[in-house]
């Protein structure tokens, strides 16, 4: 699904990803742990296309249903519509915009790219309807702007929502846990797991356990200054967790 | 200090040796006799005067102007009149600058006349601007002043909109409209202004024109104008507003066209809780300068006053806006806000935005603000990462910015229109019209 090569990446002329390795298979959920400044938000943003990161060395392969592809030159929507999806540390507010609006040109257009047949108005809202109930959103959420003065909780639910009704084949979720309460981080869990099948993939970026208590990855990788400095199971997160990221070797 | 141009000269032939052509002029043609030598007492204005400092109109804007215009073969589209028109059922039309009765439809209880009677005269002149260069130039060349009133305790929600059309019927001409609304006590009237151009070709013109508005006690306008000019016309506006006790003018100015374009608005609150809600957009490209000119006068205790005005630049555009607000020593607990925001788009555009308080007395509120930036990058890349392509994504976020100043408008009916021609307008953004579709097709419907 995705390969990683010697990614090194530079954001404002420092270099913050020093060789990156990774090799993500069909079906596999990735988590991606490490301390506060790691790479981890930079590896997510340049797997998404953000400008500002720029990829000084290596590459990244996405097999895009047919054949690999080097990801780099594709455009930011060109990524969403061949089936990458960044799940957002910090959704953004978009005031003006309403959700209902913004959900229904993102999956047009995903969707069209991807020859799907497009949904009327109604039968859009009908579609999102039993997704939301999973999320526990009210209807409420489609009338508002895109975020705008939603909880954190309620960003991060949003953020599922639109990974669910895009089904993309890597969902790339980046601190997607942060600012959850224990009953919204069940809620979003079982979305994500619900999202989870044996063709698609997923990376969690995280900084804690506790997400790993209800999504469990086939792979753990520890970040430390831009580089992989451990992989192993989910064993390794509960290691994480009783002796700190120092134990890792993260800065030594 | 004398100036002399073709208008100057024009004016001067047309008002000092000719005769009245009828009874109904004779009044009016005696004001122009007396303002005549005011005018010409007037330099063109400059940008060393204050109110005029960044505009780019000049004295030879003018020189070119036919005065007494032939026609020629017309090849304007009556295709965007008619989707206007099924909007509205109430409308007053003037064609080229002149009333055209027989399209000009109102409802019942309301006219509009000719300003003849010397009474009603002298009593319009107290409000008519006197003082300025393109006031004095509107009083002048008009060929009538009209006036609607809307009577005591009308109370109707129904539209009554005034479409000013300009065909390329002429060339080069000037349009000076002048239209008095007096809103007697306990009266709303809901009002749009439309200033179009049908024309295929974009030719030069300059349309001058004049709006009083007299509101009584209690009396509350919705006024909304869309102006969608000639890409090569010079438009003048002025609207002078005087408000009584407990009256409301809420104000939307829409700049869609125009290669030059001066908004003029000048705000007297009169009494006790005058308010006024002043809302403003322009959305300019290629070489287009907007220049809104804001003059808010409280002058009685608790009195309030709001603007908001939005702008987008693109290209090599220019906008300027100049929010004035004088609290005199008799407005005590007066609260005033203003407010100007701008998106850059073009790398040679640029904005010039002059908040300005002027406060002469203690215990009043008064904040303003402006800010001038590019489109939000992070909001950007978050629309895009949903598979939204650039120039989708930027037309989105238009639609955002310009949101608030549609949605100032209570009228459903309005806010749709505004909607769709300002989307319409996003058209050089991108080749493909679905978003803009789909946008008038609900998805992101205001309504």
């Amino acid at each position: 699904m995705l390969k990683i090569n010697n990614l090194h990446v530079m954001v404002d002329d420092k270099l913050i990803l020093k060789g990156i390795d990774l090799e993500i298979n069909q079906g596999e959920i990735h988590a991606i742990m490490g301390p506060n400044g790691s790479g981890k938000s930079t590896l997510a943003k340049v797997l998404a296309g953000h400008p500002k990161y720029q990829i000084t060395e290596g590459s990244i392969e996405f097999f895009d249903g047919q054949e690999y592809i080097n990801l780099a030159e594709l455009e930011i929507h060109e990524r969403a519509k061949s089936g990458i999806f960044l799940g957002f540390q910090y959704p953004t507010e978009i005031p003006g915009i309403s959700n209902l609006g913004f959900l229904r040109e993102s999956v047009n257009n995903v969707w069209k790219a991807q020859g799907k047949k497009l949904l009327g108005k109604d039968d859009f809202i009908d579609f999102l309807h039993p997704i939301m109930d999973i999320l526990e959103m009210k209807e409420l959420f489609l009338d508002r702007s895109i975020n705008e003065g939603f909880s954190g909780g309620e960003k991060k639910k949003n953020e599922i929502l639109q990974l669910m009704i895009l089904d993309p084949k890597l969902a790339i979720l980046d601190e997607t846990d942060s600012g959850l309460d224990i009953d919204a981080l069940k809620v979003v869990a079982e979305g994500i797991n619900r999202f989870k099948r044996p063709f698609n993939s997923t990376i969690l970026i995280t900084h804690y356990q506790r997400l790993l208590d209800h999504i469990i990855p086939d792979f753990i990788h520890v970040l430390g200054d831009g580089k992989i400095i451990r992989s192993g199971t989910k064993d390794l997160a509960l290691e994480l967790e009783l002796k700190g990221y120092n134990w890792t070797g993260v800065g030594k | 200090m004398t100036y002399a141009s073709s208008i100057v000269n024009y004016l001067t032939n047309e008002i000092s040796h000719k005769e009245p052509v009828d009874n109904d002029h004779m009044h009016l043609l005696q004001l122009k006799k007396k303002l005549l030598p005011l005018f010409k007492m007037h330099s063109f204005p400059s940008n060393s005067e204050e109110f005029f400092r960044y505009s780019k109109i000049k004295e030879s804007d003018f020189d070119h102007l036919d005065f007494n215009p032939v026609p020629v073969t017309s090849t304007s589209s009556t295709l965007l009149l008619n989707q206007f028109s099924n909007y509205f059922k109430h409308k007053i039309v003037f064609v080229d600058g002149e009333l055209s009765q027989a399209q000009t439809m109102l409802p019942k209880g309301i006219f509009i006349n000719k300003i003849t009677n010397r009474d009603e005269l002298d009593e319009a002149a107290k409000l008519l601007d006197q003082k300025s260069f393109f006031g004095l130039m509107n009083i002048l060349h008009t060929r009538n002043i009209y006036q609607v009133t809307i009577p005591p305790d009308y109370k109707s929600s129904e539209i009554i909109s005034t479409f000013h059309i300009t065909t390329d019927n002429f060339k080069q001409h000037m349009s000076t409209p002048c239209v008095l609304i007096k809103a007697l006590e306990n009266s709303y009237a809901n009002l749009f202004s439309l200033h179009l151009y049908l024309g295929i070709e974009s030719h030069y013109y300059v349309t001058n024109s004049a709006l009083y508005l007299n509101l009584k006690k209690n009396a509350v306008i919705d006024f909304s104008k869309l102006q969608m000019e000639s890409d090569n016309s010079l438009h003048i506006s002025t609207i002078k507003a005087c408000l009584d006790q407990n009256a409301i003018l809420n104000t939307q100015l829409i700049s869609l066209g125009g290669k030059n374009s001066r908004e003029n608005q000048h705000i007297s609150l009169l009494d006790q809780n005058a308010r006024a809600n002043l809302y403003g957009l322009y959305d300019l490209k290629n070489e287009m300068q907007s220049d809104h000119y804001v003059e808010i006068v409280h002058q009685y205790e608790k009195t309030y006053s709001h603007q908001l005005f939005k702008g987008i630049l693109k290209d090599q555009s220019h906008g300027v806006f100049t929010g004035k607000v004088s609290i005199t020593k008799d407005a005590k607990h007066s609260v005033s806000t203003q407010l100007n925001k701008n998106i850059i788009l073009g790398e040679k555009a640029h904005m010039t935005s002059r908040p300005q308080l002027m406060i002469d007395t203690d215990d009043v509120k008064c904040t303003h603000g402006a800010t001038t930036g590019q489109m939000d990058a992070e909001q950007l890349f978050y629309l895009k990462t949903r598979g939204i392509d650039d120039n989708q994504a930027k037309k989105m976020l238009y639609h955002a910015f310009a949101r608030e100043i549609i949605e100032a408008s209570p009228c459903g009916k309005i806010r749709q229109i505004l909607n769709d021609y300002i989307l319409n307008n996003k058209e050089t953004l991108s080749s493909d019209q679905s978003v803009t579709n789909r946008c008038q097709h609900g998805i992101f419907s205001f309504t």
